[in-house]
């Protein structure tokens, strides 16, 4: 289109030009020395104002991109800062809400190992008791990964074992997730670290879940692997300082995949291929901001009708080395 | 006879907790804040206060905090079940880095919680 426009205006000039031209020689030759003169400057004059009203129309395009670029990342940021208060609010109804059951949790505790201690409990009463510590316990585990989410959001980034933290949280989600969708963990263990929030990591990892049991309409498998791979095993991994070693996080399903034109556009904000109030399209925009944040990078592999895989990578603190099982060298 | 304060707001984790150390040989007063607590300790002495952290009016870290005011070696062990904002593991490290002479987070079982009080009082 610009091209034309250009193409267009030289032409107009040109013929512009060659009007001047003409009606010049013609005054020449009818002795007319100020008709002359007149149509000999006009094309030059005619074509400094052009130019400069050119130059003046492009300059103005350009502020305009720019005005409208810091619009969308103003946008951006309100977006990011909503969901900031909305989890913020979230986290401590969660530490709340943890504080409670612990309190709760702690009688059933206590009571129910004095019942255990009597000796002449009838056996069948003792089972039952068991139980009851048994279930007694998977809510003091629900109870305390719930606290994650509660930790400080503002605070500062902290040194955060990932293979520890990861098998956490995923036993969280597993425990809260629909029933229907199994999480697959492959977490190679290792003593390293990396510099993030806690809080952002779930975030991180529940996004990135719920997106593939949504995509395998909440049936199936979804594997999450957490490894350290070198620039052979991953390309993104040269991407980072040679001296510091990459975690990469791995969430994999086998859904419906996506098409190259959507997988290219999933973490534009508000862009979504769920259904109405499925979802708000906000998940992998938020993912990538953090994953940002920590200065990592993140990338999808997807293939229609077989699935998608999300890797984050992630750099380790300074002072780890890890090789490529993990263990500490 | 071992004599214990026992600070603790939540009706049934009290009544559990006193329980469970009586019938483990301690005599045990209880306060429901830090300043009953603070209003027992002026009339008889501890061998151990095992508070909560999270209570109305005063709570586990200011009492913490007015005890060592005046008394450095009074045993405590502080147990926390975590609050709104703010993580178990939080509450504990900041209980610790007070003065508590050690913290555990809630619910325990009453072999950690036993050993803890034990592990205290040999000290």
């Amino acid at each position: 289109m610009i091209a034309v426009c250009g193409f267009a205006f030289i032409v107009a000039i040109l013929i512009f030009c060659g009007y001047f031209d003409a009606v010049s020689h013609l005054a020449l030759d009818h002795d007319n020395w100020h008709t002359a003169a007149f149509c000999t400057a006009s094309p030059a004059v005619v074509a400094s104002c052009s130019w400069f009203t050119y130059r003046r129309w492009r300059q103005s395009r350009r502020l305009t991109d720019e005005l409208n670029t810091a619009f969308e990342k103003c946008h951006q940021m309100e977006l990011e800062l909503l969901e900031a208060q909305r989890l913020g609010t979230l986290g401590q109804l969660a530490g709340g809400l943890a504080h409670e059951i612990n309190n709760t949790l702690q009688p059933v505790f206590s009571l129910a190992g004095l019942c255990l201690d009597q000796a002449d409990l009838p056996d069948r009463t003792r089972e039952r008791v068991e139980k009851i510590v048994a279930a007694a316990e998977r809510g003091r585990n629900i109870s305390r990964r719930a606290l994650i989410y509660s930790a400080e959001r503002e605070g500062d980034t902290l040194p955060v074992n990932l293979s520890e933290t990861i098998t956490d949280i995923l036993a969280f989600l597993d425990e809260t997730t629909i029933s229907s969708v199994r999480i697959d963990p492959a977490i190679v263990p290792s003593s390293a670290t990396v510099r993030v929030q806690p809080t952002e990591l779930m975030q991180v990892l529940t996004n990135l879940v719920t997106n593939s049991a949504d995509a395998m309409d909440s049936k199936g498998i979804v594997r999450v692997s957490c490894d350290y791979p070198s620039a052979e095993d991953d390309p993104l991994v040269s991407d980072f300082p040679d001296s510091r070693g990459v975690a990469r996080i791995s969430v994999a399903d086998h859904g419906v995949g996506m098409k190259e034109g959507i997988r290219q556009r999933v973490f534009e904000p508000f862009f979504s291929t769920k259904k109405p109030r499925k979802g708000t399209g906000l998940g992998l925009s938020i993912v990538y901001g953090i994953v940002e944040r920590w200065g990592g990078r993140i990338r999808i592999d997807s293939t229609e009708g077989e699935g998608t895989a999300v890797y984050v990578l992630v750099p380790l603190e300074p002072h780890n080395t890890t090789n490529r099982r993990g263990s500490n060298e | 006879m071992n004599r214990m304060l026992l600070v603790e707001d939540d009706e049934f984790a009290c009544s559990a907790l006193r329980e469970l150390f009586e019938e483990n040989g301690w005599q045990v007063v209880v306060a429901e804040n830090g300043i009953e607590a603070m209003r027992h300790m002026t009339q008889i002495s501890f061998e151990v206060i095992v508070t909560d952290v999270f209570m109305p009016e005063m709570d586990g870290v200011e009492l913490v905090r007015q005890i060592r005011l005046t008394d450095k070696t009074q045993k405590i062990l502080a147990i926390s079940g975590g609050g709104a904002g703010m993580g178990s593991d939080k509450a504990v490290d900041i209980i610790e880095a007070i003065g508590a002479d050690a913290a555990l987070q809630k619910p325990l079982r009453n072999e950690e919680l036993l050993l803890a009080v034990d592990r205290l009082t040999a000290a």
